[in-house]
């Protein structure tokens, strides 16, 4: 009788699971409504969760305003996927995005070697794809124009100035570089090197290359301490920024100047290196500061009373403006994907970052970085800082 | 620069070695390897983090503590806290596999580690970011002519070796620490002379995780700044200096974590661009150690039990 | 009472066609449903699974599919034929289809090391890393055809394998697995540091498999409808994967698997019984890596893109999760537990901040609650042939 029982049990689950099919396929031919869809991916969770969240907000927080306002005839409706910094995650969750018929454009990434895995998705489906964040150079090039976009410089365009400042204004000549090996890290520590050799007289003394977690700097610094150096170049994030700059303080290296990326710039710097040994510490962030972008007092206010709990980040205003890009493309042409490739591509928008448009590779042609210097426990735009006008001095200034 | 290198070095091997003594004590006993020793550790850099916000708290409003007094007792609860996480991990994790292939507790403590590390990062506030640790211990130079001996570097010496020696007298001089070496040689011989095994197990991971916590306190206290994450990397860094060192063997794991401290220092320090092959150099050594001297430096040559 | 009894026959003769039929209508909602009917279908197949493992269905299951193997055979390849449809065309479903037969490839190969010897291997995501990079450098670097990137990758992965397998020889238990976990870490920072296998940026651009002149990578049209390029790809890894499971089944069977038990009972007295411990164990290690090298590659060509966080420790533990959920020492359970898994994780993505510590409460729960797995190993059954 028992394997009745298990034939009746087989029998049942059979008929619920025909029934459940069936009903799905016919729930999901009901489904059909004017929903326009864009999708946002960026590493929410994982070790760039900072980035990615801050992004994220500003992005939406941008929809809604477009949503709000009601200018479009249609709401729009912002798809939130997360690519946990991991290509092949990224590359799952561009095939969500890209099975949705309802999207018609899509933001993205931070990591580029996650752009890397998703742009073929992207463009094989004909969706317009904006890179909010990711900064390796070759995600904009001919092949993919029009359809990648990039509202954000690339590791070149952030790493120019910063040489320029350190080698002209600030004249300093010998280097040590310590670099994270994680992409970031990596191709802005290359590019940071080829700017800073095209200046006579410099000289890069030494090159160190740590895993993303290593928290003993010790042995490196002990290493570069009595090389005469002029400043300490680190290619990465927080945590291994402030374990270096605290490590070097103890070491008694707080005369040398430490300079840095984006990556650093965020308050979480200052408050696990400590304020004390963050004085001074100098820093090039892409894009103008918040401060001076037109709209960026009503930016940090609204998203502020947006009552968002993680700060917007470096990138936060890149989203924002992505947002604002596709949203300006959409009223134009209407939410049709194929008439939005080019009109995002020839679009001249301005915004809060000043006026975007792109290149024939698809890349911005507004770069505007800003150099910052940690003053007081505070990063501080340089050209409003007491070390500007001399009344305070740099770590290692004659 | 030799100098401050072997000093790194020294410092670096401190605070692999407790977490290796924690391997070695616990495979001594149980034949087996726990695996989140270093999220354990860990935890207990993150419950230190805790208690000094709620001294903190208590220091505004009642004005209770002496500093002195208040990181003792920081050190000493957070300490108690581990134990009691590892007497919990095993009822949990460890116990269940008793009689079974000693290959799940192993994966079901590597388990255990993520769920730690997990844990931390989702409810500890803002677990996920990078957090710095409470200067605890000066930094400031106990000597003005000695550079890099701080009180910190040399506290941290100091507290490791007097773990060590407190663990020395307690397992030579003490009854139940004799019991435990007993188990730790032969399991049946010692229950049949009337050795309480569980009990013996039970001090053994009251031991451990008392060490572990302090193990914990000094990590954060030399590096300052901790994540929910760093646990990982020490665990297998210890794991490897307790392999290396001879696994049972609590002074071997000294030696060991010596061994592989100084082999990362000086790829890092004297071979150029090594700085990215120093975590390989380290695991090179385990590979070499383990296929061709896998009772480590210091532990017996035992013969196959068939 | 008899009348009742041939009819029971007559349905339990039809069990095992319907068994896949309803696998596949599981599966088909489970990756098609939203989180909660598949939560519901995978704790009711769980649920099913083990109802019948105890009181003996599953059993007689088995010996059905073996009286009946050409029809469940049939059977099974239409339901694969038919997979693409049931999933709607949708490229999202079919993607996840596509990764549930990779990963259960790479679970597959991963068995003979833990389940049928009992070494817990921490190292399959890297192998399956070898067989990805080697498969694109073939591609990418030397512009070879990717079928040919497929054969390099399975003669490297066979090769590390032994290089694998060799501590292997020396070393068992908790030395053995350190062994794997050093390597599997030395292998992501040999990968990062290496500027020529594109260090941490890892390889764009990898060309698709393509078939009489036809690439895989092109979607194409069925009755008026257009079929996404997936589909190519799932009749491509699940041709793969059944033909894996078979030969999984035959080594099984065979006297290597009663071998690699014996190793797995007890070393010495294994050898005592004439087994070359050398031999047997390397062939162990170089069979699963070949296994995890052909998922690689598949995985590498399908993708076109590769970096070094798709091959991290993690993954190599949400492999051993497969396996062992799956059922250790059975092909099927094995493929079961990874396609499990795989749609669970899909269907969990928006828990992302959770995912570790519910692979970590997996493992902890099978482990303690039920070690054989869902699907348990099973008796060898001979036939009695030559005493008859």
């Amino acid at each position: 009788m028992k394997k009745r029982k298990f034939f009746v049990v087989c029998a049942i689950l059979t008929v619920l699971l025909i029934f459940g099919s069936v009903s799905l396929y016919a729930g999901g031919a009901q489904e059909e409504e004017d929903a326009v869809k864009i999708a946002f991916i960026g590493p929410l969770t994982g070790p760039n969760a900072a980035q990615g969240v801050g992004a994220r907000n500003s992005f939406l927080m941008a929809i809604d305003e477009v949503n709000n306002s009601g200018k479009l005839p249609y709401t729009i409706e912002v798809i939130v996927l997360d690519d946990e910094s991991k290509p092949g995650t990224a590359a799952s969750v561009a095939q969500m995005a890209v099975s949705d018929p309802d999207i018609v454009a899509a933001s993205g990434h931070w990591n580029s070697p996650c752009a890397e895995a998703t742009i073929p998705i992207f463009k094989s489906e004909g969706i317009p794809f904006i890179v909010w964040g990711a900064i390796s150079p070759t995600l904009t090039s001919k092949e993919n124009y029009p359809y990648v976009t990039r509202v954000c410089p690339t590791q070149a365009q952030e790493n120019i100035p910063l040489a320029k400042f350190a080698m002209e204004e600030l004249d300093r000549q010998r280097w040590a570089i310590i670099s994270d090996t994680s992409t970031y890290g990596k191709s802005n520590t290359e590019a940071w090197e080829n700017n800073a050799k095209e200046y006579s007289g410099v000289e890069i003394v030494s090159l160190d290359e740590i895993q993303v977690g290593t928290t003993d700097f010790r042995p490196i610094l002990s290493k570069i301490k009595n090389r005469d150096l002029d400043g300490v170049y680190f290619g990465g994030v927080v945590m291994e920024g402030a374990l270096v700059r605290r490590q070097m303080v103890e070491l008694d290296m707080e005369d040398t100047l430490m300079v840095g990326i984006s990556g650093i710039v965020d308050d979480k710097f200052i408050e696990t290196a400590g304020a004390d040994a963050a004085e001074g510490v100098v820093a090039v962030k892409p894009g103008k500061d918040i401060s001076r972008m037109s709209g960026g007092t009503e930016f940090v206010e609204n998203y502020k009373s947006a009552g968002y709990s993680e700060p917007f980040g470096a990138y936060g205003p890149y989203a924002y403006d992505a947002a604002k890009i596709i949203t300006t493309a959409m009223a134009k042409v209407g939410p049709d994907k194929n008439k939005l490739i080019d009109a995002i591509a020839n679009i001249e928008y301005s915004g809060l970052l000043g006026t975007t448009s792109f290149n024939e590779f698809g890349q911005t042609e507004n770069v505007v970085s800003t150099i910052y210097v940690v003053q007081d426990g505070k990063f501080v735009p340089w050209y409003e800082s007491d070390y500007e006008d001399g009344s305070l001095s740099l770590p290692g200034a004659d | 620069m030799l100098y401050a290198q072997i000093l790194n070095a020294v410092m670096l091997g401190c605070t692999y070695s407790l977490v290796a003594i924690g391997f070695s004590l616990f495979f001594g006993v149980l034949d087996t390897v726990v695996f989140c020793a270093g999220d354990v550790a860990i935890f207990s850099s993150f419950s230190v983090v805790f208690l000094v916000q709620l001294i903190g708290f208590y220091n505004i409003f009642f004005g209770l503590f002496n500093p002195v007094a208040a990181l003792l007792l920081t050190v000493i609860v957070a300490a108690i806290f581990t134990a009691i996480l590892m007497v919990l991990l095993y009822q949990l994790v460890i116990k269940p596999f008793e009689n079974k292939s000693s290959l799940m507790p192993l994966l079901s403590t590597i388990a255990a580690g993520i769920a730690l590390r997990e844990l931390i990062g989702i409810f500890f506030p803002e677990g996920r970011n990078p957090r710095s640790f409470p200067e605890l211990l000066s930094n400031e130079r106990i000597l003005q002519e000695l550079p890099g001996i701080s009180w910190r570097n040399a506290i941290i010496i100091v507290a490791t070796i007097l773990i060590v020696a407190i663990l020395y007298w307690f397992i030579n001089k003490t009854k139940i620490g004799l019991s435990i070496q007993a188990v730790s040689q032969n399991r049946e011989a010692a229950t049949m002379v009337g050795i309480n095994r569980n009990l013996v197990i039970y001090v053994t991971f009251i031991v451990g995780g008392l060490i572990l916590g302090f193990g914990g306190f000094l990590i954060g206290s030399y590096y300052a700044v901790i994540r929910f994450d760093l646990g990982a990397g020490f665990g297998l860094k210890g794991f490897s200096a307790a392999v290396v060192g001879g696994l049972g063997n609590v002074y071997g794991a000294i030696v060991g974590s010596m061994l592989i401290a100084f082999a990362e220092v000086f790829v890092t320090a004297y071979i150029p661009g090594g700085t990215a092959y120093a975590s390989i150099a380290a695991f090179v050594l385990v590979l070499a150690f383990i296929l061709f001297k896998p009772e480590g430096v210091l532990g017996n040559k035992s013969v196959e039990k068939v | 009472m008899t009348e009742n009894k041939i009819y029971t026959h007559k349905i339990e003769k039809l069990l095992p066609s319907l068994g896949v039929v309803v696998f596949f209508a599981a599966l088909a909602v489970a990756i098609t449903g939203s989180l909660w009917s598949t939560l519901i279908i995978l704790i009711g197949m769980t649920g099913l699974l083990i109802y019948g493992e105890k009181h003996g269905q599953v059993d007689r299951a088995y010996i059905r599919v073996e009286e009946r193997r050409s029809s469940t055979l049939t059977v099974l390849i239409i339901c694969i034929v038919l997979l693409p449809f049931i999933l709607k065309g949708n490229s999202y479903f079919l993607h996840i289809a596509v990764m549930a037969g990779i990963y259960a490839i790479v679970a597959l190969g991963l068995n003979f090391q833990i389940g049928s010897m009992g070494q817990v291997n921490f190292a399959p995501a890297a192998m399956f890393g070898v067989g990805a990079y080697t498969s694109a450098m073939v591609t990418v670097r030397l512009g070879a055809s990717p079928w040919i990137g497929l054969i390099a990758a399975m003669i490297v992965t066979a090769g590390m394998g032994i290089v694998f397998g060799f501590p292997a020889l020396k070393t068992r238990g908790f030395y053995f697995s350190l062994v794997t976990i050093a390597l599997q870490t030395i292998f992501i920072l040999l990968v990062v540091n290496t500027e020529w296998l594109g260090g941490p940026n890892g390889i764009p651009g990898i060309p698709a498999f393509s078939l009489f002149g036809q690439s895989l990578k092109k979607s194409g049209m069925l009755l008026g409808t257009p079929i996404p390029y997936q589909m190519n790809y799932i009749y491509l890894t699940f041709t793969l994967l059944l033909l894996l499971i078979v030969i999984s089944k035959r080594l099984y069977s065979s006297r290597i698997g009663l071998a690699w038990n014996a190793i797995e009972e007890d070393e010495i007295v294994a050898s005592t019984q004439g087994i070359n411990l050398t031999k047997v164990k390397l062939l162990s290690f170089s069979i699963g890596s070949v296994f995890a090298g052909i998922a690689g590659s598949l995985y590498a060509h399908y993708t076109s893109f590769i970096g070094v966080e798709d091959f991290d420790f993690n993954k190599s533990l949400i492999f051993i999760c497969m396996v062992l959920l799956g059922g250790m020492d059975n092909p099927i359970g094995v493929t079961i537990g990874a396609i499990m898994l795989t749609v669970i994780d899909e269907k969990l993505r928006i828990f992302a901040d959770y995912r570790m510590l519910m692979y970590s409460i997996i493992l902890i729960v099978v482990l303690v609650v039920r070690s054989q797995g869902l699907l348990p190993k099973r008796n060898r059954k001979y036939p009695l042939g030559e005493e008859n």
